[in-house]
């Protein structure tokens, strides 16, 4: 075993056949080709597939082996955090050999590849290359947009109640440090349409006003707000406007510059499925004059054209991992923008259409189309939250995040491309049992 | 740019793959991948041989690095080689998220408390950051300074340490005063004497390398804290350059803040860093990136709040610790220092070598930066490149430092424990070829 290559099983696959069985480092080049190459049977079979959802042609079934999730196992938890597709993986793993190979000469190849990542990024989400950067992960978008911005004591930022930890935190950290109020608004959930929450800003909004900061979709529920009429509503009085797209990129098909919001925080670790690690963060050009950068290596008077001032400053960073970002926009861009939504929509709206039917189940999410998609928060009356989470794990083998002790306590779910009707019924077959009390 | 040299083949048994044998493509569990890891670095501290040879032991130490066959890789300082068993646990853990993420953050404690006595300190007192410049940056920013108030740092600071508290005083009034440290200095109470002369009733913060990253000066830390100390200043370090490289006791060096990154000469993956920042200062300093109920969280643990973060990266960090206890901190020490003092000494001997770098001890260890008359750093390093496979570090007179006063220019060679007398001996042998070309 002396001469056993190294990592033997990580070049299993693909990866090591295109390569030719080498145990050396492939180029860049080398390793990019092999992606494209992995990646082309998806494009395939993508041709083949019909709009119909309910018969895909083995389209999904193809898709789906690209994941590497264990056999067997139900994963509905993209929410928090999206497995990494086999060739995304295998190209990431070839990325950190080249940096253990030579750690500074490798690296300047990563570095050099940001622009074309940035360029990528920046159509991914509809914005011009100047407008992006490539930040770490959502919370660090929310940082730059929250600590960026010069506020006077007093000033006011409005929030939902449903917010994210790290997009309220950033802004209370700010509020208890610099005098600032963060106002939280608040609608029913689930809200009854659109405007109801675009009337809850509308009334929480005062002369002090500087900041609306909201998620899209919701993390708890998933409901998606009407982001471009609550943009609107902010500019007409010169407030602006900032989203945390955690939940957002990968999901369902959106375009900044159609939402007009003013900043855009987002990871690639959920919904886009690609290893944690990096994030897509955009500032609007007109309003980066206004937001300083969080973190600085560059001297500010020199800092390079565009939104590149929010990461040109961060340092090392791990960059096979951001380098994988491309490949990751690549899968998605494979298997087709329009197909993910479609098939998480349809998953979703299967789930909630079926659940609401059991007797007893509650559901949190908007079934209008509008204001949801792949993410559906649900409880059951009377069972706990975790008594719910550890029956779909224990007799199903599904894991799903959330599980209060109280009664009605919720779960998430999330429905991912990756996921299949088969699986969403064994969600419902437990929800039956459990509040028929058959479990 | 492309990479067909060989990785290290031969005698180096693949340790991880043997443990593992036949996994394939299934995921090992954490403790697995922990039991194949310590088993891979079980021989690295079997042997009591010193480092003034190549072979038997160092030769079996290098041979556990992916470095391509030949290079002779002496940019350390820029950025470390991952060695191979801290790369084959890494991929396992990347691994282990794509098949069922949220293992590795349980793991954060143990990382904590390892890194905290790797360094000396209390686990209370130590965060985990992204790289020395988050570490930086946040300890600049999260200080209450006022306007007028004065921060001194080194005149030869990295852009990390110098840009932070530029744009403080550009954002917050702050001023900012270089004090000069020679090239090299005469001996360690220069420095000191250079720091106490700088400080004012307005001196609020010290804040420099511990080893600089120009010329690899060592500053006598512990009586700049001292003297910090007395005078009602705090001491704050950027020790990017020497963990890893020599022992460290953070306590004894009395320092109040500390920033160091893992992937320098601990030589981890780049993603993971040690944040010292004494106990008595945390309610001084506020947190950058926040989440969650970062005021409540205990001790430094606030300063980490960073959400989802690339955690195999992270992970990693506990290997590469072991790896190095395996060898023994004394032990690299001596060997670096053998490698660095053997190549000062030589090339301090060849016609038209200016030496930046002191050869006393106490003011330099693993770093060597030096200049040869009428031959531009460039074209030095060209040369070590292109004609010797040698990898060093350039810099070109006021590119990068626009306050340095004394012109540095030339190459700096980082010697580590797995570089060899050969590597050296090649950078020397360049030098002698260039020098009598020119005389």
């Amino acid at each position: 075993m002396t001469n056993t290559p190294r990592s033997q099983w990580s070049r299993r696959g693909f990866f090591q056949n295109f390569l030719g069985g080498s145990t050396a480092a492939a180029s860049m080049l080398q390793v990019r080709a092999a992606f494209a190459q992995s990646i082309g049977e998806i494009r395939q079979g993508a041709e083949a597939w019909r709009e119909d959802w309910h018969y895909d042609g083995g389209f999904w079934e193809k898709v789906r082996e690209k994941f590497l999730l264990e056999k067997g196992f139900t994963y509905m938890n993209n929410g928090t955090l999206g497995p990494t597709p086999r060739p995304v993986y295998e190209a990431m793993v070839e990325y950190w050999r080249l940096m253990a190979v030579n750690p500074h000469e490798n690296s300047a190849i990563f570095q050099n590849g940001v622009e074309q990542t940035r360029a990528k990024a920046a159509n991914f989400v509809g914005a011009h290359p100047d407008e992006i950067a490539i930040t770490r992960n959502t919370t660090e978008g929310n940082t730059i947009l929250a600590q960026g911005l010069d506020l006077d004591q007093g000033d006011e930022i409005l929030i939902t109640a449903f917010e994210h930890s790290s997009n309220r935190e950033s802004w209370r950290r700010q509020a208890k440090r610099y005098g600032l109020v963060v106002k939280q608004v608040k609608f029913p959930i689930p809200p009854q349409s659109p405007d109801v929450i675009l009337n809850a800003f509308e009334d929480a909004i005062t002369a002090r006003t500087r900041v609306i900061s909201f998620a899209n979709p919701l993390p708890s529920t998933g409901c998606f707000l009407p982001v471009k009429e609550l943009a609107e509503l902010a500019h007409s009085k010169n407030i602006l406007c900032f989203v945390d797209g955690a939940h957002c990129n990968g999901h369902i098909q959106f375009n900044l510059k159609e939402w007009g919001v003013d900043g855009y925080s987002s990871n690639a670790h959920k919904w886009l499925t690609g290893p944690a690690g990096s994030g897509i963060f955009y500032v609007k050009e007109d309003v980066q004059d206004r937001i300083w950068p969080n973190i600085s290596i560059v001297p500010w008077d020199r800092l390079p054209k565009g939104a590149r001032k929010y990461s040109v400053s961060v340092g090392r960073r791990p960059w096979p991992v951001v380098a994988a970002l491309e490949d990751t926009l690549d899968f998605q861009n494979a298997v087709g923008r329009q197909r993910i939504e479609q098939r998480t929509r349809g998953l979703g709206t299967y789930l909630r259409r079926k659940a609401a039917d059991i007797p007893g189940v509650r559901i949190y999410t908007p079934s209008d189309p509008s204001m949801s998609a792949g993410i559906t928060s649900i409880g059951i009356e009377k069972v706990s939250g975790r008594r719910l989470k550890e029956y779909l794990r224990q007799k199903y083998d599904i894991y799903v995040p959330g599980g209060s002790r109280s009664p009605g306590g919720r779960v998430r779910i999330s429905t991912h491309y990756y996921n299949t009707f088969e699986q969403v019924d064994l969600v419902l077959k437990a929800l039956s049992e459990l509040s028929s009390g058959a479990a | 740019m492309s990479l067909e040299a060989e990785p290290p083949r031969g005698s180096r048994r693949n340790f991880l793959t043997d443990a593992v044998r036949g996994a394939g493509a299934v995921c090992m569990t954490l403790q697995g991948v922990k039991a194949s890891f310590a088993q891979s670095i079980e021989g690295l501290a079997s042997t009591s041989l010193v480092g003034q040879v190549d072979d038997g032991y160092w030769h079996k130490i290098r041979e556990q690095f992916l470095l391509q066959e030949g290079l002779a890789y002496l940019n350390n300082g820029t950025v470390g080689p991952t060695p191979g068993p801290v790369f084959d646990a890494m991929v396992h853990y990347w691994r282990m998220m794509a098949e069922n993420s949220g293992i590795l953050q349980g793991r954060l404690e143990v990382i904590r408390r390892k890194l905290a006595r790797f360094v000396g300190v209390s686990t209370e007192e130590v965060a985990i950051v992204r790289n020395t410049t988050e570490g930086n940056n946040l300890v600049c920013k999260g200080l209450d300074l006022r306007n007028g108030d004065e921060v001194l740092i080194g005149y030869l600071e990295h852009d990390s340490n110098r840009q932070p508290w530029q744009l403080k005083a550009k954002r917050h009034g702050i001023v900012v005063k270089e004090v000069p440290i020679g090239t090299p200095p005469g001996s360690p109470e220069e420095i000191l004497q250079a720091f106490d002369t700088a400080i004012t009733p307005r001196t609020k913060v010290i804040s420099l390398a511990h080893c600089d990253t120009v010329t690899g000066t060592l500053a006598p830390i512990k009586q700049l804290a001292e003297l910090a100390h007395t005078r009602g200043v705090l001491c704050l370090v950027d020790g990017a350059q020497t963990l890893g490289m020599i022992p460290l006791n953070l306590r004894e060096l009395g320092v109040d803040t500390y920033s160091a990154t893992g992937h320098k000469w601990l030589t981890s993956p780049a993603g993971a860093a040690l944040l010292y920042v004494r106990r008595e200062l945390h309610d001084r300093i506020w947190p950058n990136i926040v989440t969650r109920s970062w005021s409540t969280y205990p001790g430094a643990r606030k300063y980490e709040n960073l959400s989802r973060r690339p955690w195999p990266a992270v992970a990693a960090l506990e290997d590469s610790i072991d790896f190095q206890l395996a060898i023994g901190k004394e032990r690299i020490e001596e060997r670096m220092r053998a490698l660095a003092g053997h190549f000062r000494q030589q090339a301090g001997r060849i016609p038209g070598v200016e030496l930046y770098t002191s050869s006393d001890q106490n003011l330099s260890a693993g770093m060597t930066s030096l200049r040869l008359r009428n031959v531009p750093p460039k074209r030095l390093r060209e040369y070590l490149r292109q004609r010797h496979d040698v990898y060093v570090a350039g810099r070109t007179r006021g590119s990068r430092y626009p306050a340095d006063p004394h012109g540095v220019e030339g190459i700096r060679v980082s010697t580590h424990y797995y570089n060899t007398f050969e590597n050296v001996n090649r950078v020397l042998q360049a030098l002698e070829e260039l020098s009598s070309r020119n005389a």
